[in-house]
């Protein structure tokens, strides 16, 4: 049975429905992320399994036991807060000690413990340090000791490393998942970086308006998207409105506006005559002089129109002959040369038959 | 060479100099004078006598000072002024926080207006306000006709409410009050509640939440309350004067005495110095107490 189970959930605020009947299993052990834009209803299910809201309807039940009834100081959830919530009057062993002291430890237990919670995310000299004294990914790191030093059966994190800069952040991605590994307890992860969770979970609920759009994990979310919003949201897509043609074998042909006939890899349960979007990620489109066309089943010619340097590639966007737009990547690789086209330069572009993903609508 | 003067510091004088005048020509200078007044003689008629005898002695001693040490009641009533300006802050900080945490924690469209009802008395004159204890606490009010009456069922003799040390420090609190209000709510009223929260989520109970978060990151407007509302308790005259009967008199009432209707200016000025530098010690152990030293919100 899993750890935290999720049932049948809705929280609505007047005529806004936050939360709208999702249904979750978590694992013990998991690294386990909710993912969506502001406003999807994930934070409001991370403060219903802390404790600090209540759903309208549904369960919510760890070890098979309904939390409902059980207030956020009784439940063996803690949480790390955006804001990291340190309490600025203590120390940092303080800090980590609170916890321990509200579940009346005993004194010689509660030294062992904070100074091994303190080893634990490097921070062992810094016990007597005020939160003001240290800096940002310090008290991030403050904030997760105390969160863990009572062994929480979970511990949910709140867009830890939003207010950390992009370098810091990623040293910090790979903290936390060493740490994860370490403690072994089930983390429940609330981002709206699709890159912070595609890096760091087992298992990734993508969530839109309250609802749960895909579950499952990071390489399925990003290649197999399963509708238009989580193929839009994670990572960059191209996504070209057709219908099916015709179904051959493994494969299927394609009626794409601005291209003509495109193949693609079949789908299940389809027929002649669906409409879908083709989903096709930007890396998995190659691009070629005019001249020398590229590889690929599907080959169409174009021209630059904008592009994007961004160091180690460059983004182009193709027009293609029937006025559809390519959004394709290409790595700098060339010696000697910054890049491999201009703005207006004749190109091919080719994808094959496998590369892309068709959603059924 | 001369090096011209910097614009900023000289705005700095224009801006800080004419009320540091103020406060020297006002404060400072009043205070030596009555420090030298303390070391003089009071004259025959009252005020003091001349600075030189009729031998042109310098006639400066310190006998003012152990007359106060000689005489005893003159410190029993220090005494006893120290205990009421306690008693008052007590009693205001224990009245004043809850009333603080409810105005930081109602919505902002009943703060403005519970703010402006802590303010509001302040419209009126401060011994009006006085004078109408003098009726609620006098003996024929329903207050003191129906605690007798309630004291009288249990077989204890009446009291009297007015002109006794309770009626002082009932007047002292509620004059009093706002003062202690009004910086805790300014406290308060910034705490983020993201440490509440984050103090429930680590196991802790209501009691635990006040006692360990909330209440230690108030002292600093407990402290600014306790002085604001000490300090000028411990000098008043007027409460006590009207409230306070025979047996209720402070010390700011001897000191009123001795320089108006005595007329010994030399011991009223002792007695001031005495009262100013309780005054001080406590502004600044409180100071010292609340001094800033973290950030409000880390």
């Amino acid at each position: 049975m899993a750890l935290l189970e999720i049932r049948n959930v809705c929280r609505r605020f007047g005529d806004f429905t936050a939360v709208d009947n999702v249904s979750l299993s978590i694992e013990a052990g998991e690294f386990f992320t909710l993912l969506g834009p502001s406003g999807c209803g994930k934070t409001t299910l991370l403060r219903m399994i802390a404790g600090f809201d209540l759903p309208d309807s549904g369960q919510i039940l760890l070890d098979g036991v309904d939390l409902v009834g059980t207030p956020p100081e009784r439940r063996p959830v803690h949480t790390v807060f955006q804001s990291y919530a340190l309490f600025p009057h203590m120390t940092v062993a303080g800090n980590v000690a609170f916890p321990l002291k509200m579940a009346n430890t005993p004194a010689d237990e509660i030294k062992k413990k904070v100074a091994q919670a303190l080893q634990d995310v490097r921070l062992g000299e810094f016990g007597t340090r005020y939160p003001h004294e240290l800096s940002g990914g310090q008290r991030q790191r403050v904030a997760i000791a105390r969160a863990l030093v009572t062994h929480p059966k979970v511990l949910l994190l709140d867009e830890p490393l939003s207010a950390l800069d992009a370098k810091l952040r990623e040293q910090m991605q790979i903290e936390l998942i060493n740490l994860q590994k370490e403690v072994g307890i089930t983390f429940i992860y609330v981002t709206h970086d699709q890159g912070e969770a595609l890096a760091l979970s087992h298992r990734i609920a993508v969530m839109s308006k309250g609802k749960v759009e895909q579950l499952d994990e990071p390489s399925k979310i990003y290649s197999f998207p399963r509708n238009r919003f989580v193929a839009d949201f994670i990572g960059t897509c191209n996504l070209y409105d057709g219908t099916v043609e015709s179904v051959n074998g493994t494969s299927m042909a394609l009626a794409l506006d601005g291209f003509g006939t495109v193949n693609t890899a079949k789908v299940d349960a389809i027929a002649a005559g669906s409409k879908g979007t083709l989903a096709l990620r930007p890396e998995k489109i190659k691009i070629a002089a005019a001249d020398t066309a590229a590889e690929g089943e599907n080959t169409f010619k174009g021209v630059v129109k904008e592009l994007l340097y961004l160091g180690d590639v460059t983004v182009y966007v193709v027009e293609t002959a029937g006025g559809a737009h390519v959004k394709t990547l290409l790595a700098n690789s060339g010696a000697g040369r910054t890049r491999f086209f201009e703005v207006g330069d004749a190109v091919s572009v080719a994808w094959q038959i496998d590369a892309g993903h068709f959603l059924h609508d | 060479m001369t090096k011209p003067a910097r614009p900023r510091s000289l705005a700095r004088w224009l801006i800080s100099g004419p009320p540091l005048l103020y406060l020297i020509i006002f404060f400072v200078v009043p205070c030596l004078i009555m420090v030298l007044a303390s070391f003089r003689s009071p004259g025959d008629y009252g005020g003091l006598a001349p600075l030189h005898d009729e031998t042109g002695k310098l006639d400066l001693s310190f006998d003012n000072y152990t007359r106060l040490a000689d005489d005893f009641i003159f410190v029993k009533v220090f005494i006893k002024s120290l205990m009421y300006a306690l008693t008052t802050t007590i009693t205001c900080l224990v009245l004043a926080y809850p009333l603080a945490m409810l105005i930081a924690n109602s919505s902002k469209k009943y703060r403005d207006l519970l703010l402006l009802l802590v303010i509001l008395p302040f419209w009126s004159n401060f011994l009006i306000r006085v004078y109408a204890w003098m009726i609620i606490l006098g003996p024929q009010s329903a207050l003191s006709r129906g605690l007798n009456f309630i004291l009288g069922l249990v077989g204890i003799e009446p009291v009297t409410l007015l002109f006794s040390g309770f009626a002082v420090i009932v007047g002292l609190v509620y004059v009093h009050l706002p003062f202690m209000v009004l910086p805790l709510y300014a406290n308060l009223e910034k705490h983020d509640p993201a440490l509440l929260d984050a103090a429930q989520d680590l196991g802790a109970n209501t009691w635990q939440r006040f006692w360990r978060v909330t209440f230690p990151l108030s002292l600093p407007g407990v402290f600014a309350g306790a002085a604001l509302v000490f300090i000028p308790a411990l000098g008043i005259f007027a409460v006590s004067d009207i409230l306070g009967g025979t047996g209720g008199i402070m010390i700011g009432n001897v000191i009123k005495q001795q320089l108006l209707e005595t007329r010994d200016w030399p011991f009223g000025s002792v007695l001031s110095i005495i009262l100013t530098a309780a005054a001080l010690i406590v502004a600044g152990t409180a100071a010292w107490v609340a001094r800033p030293r973290r950030e409000a919100n880390v």
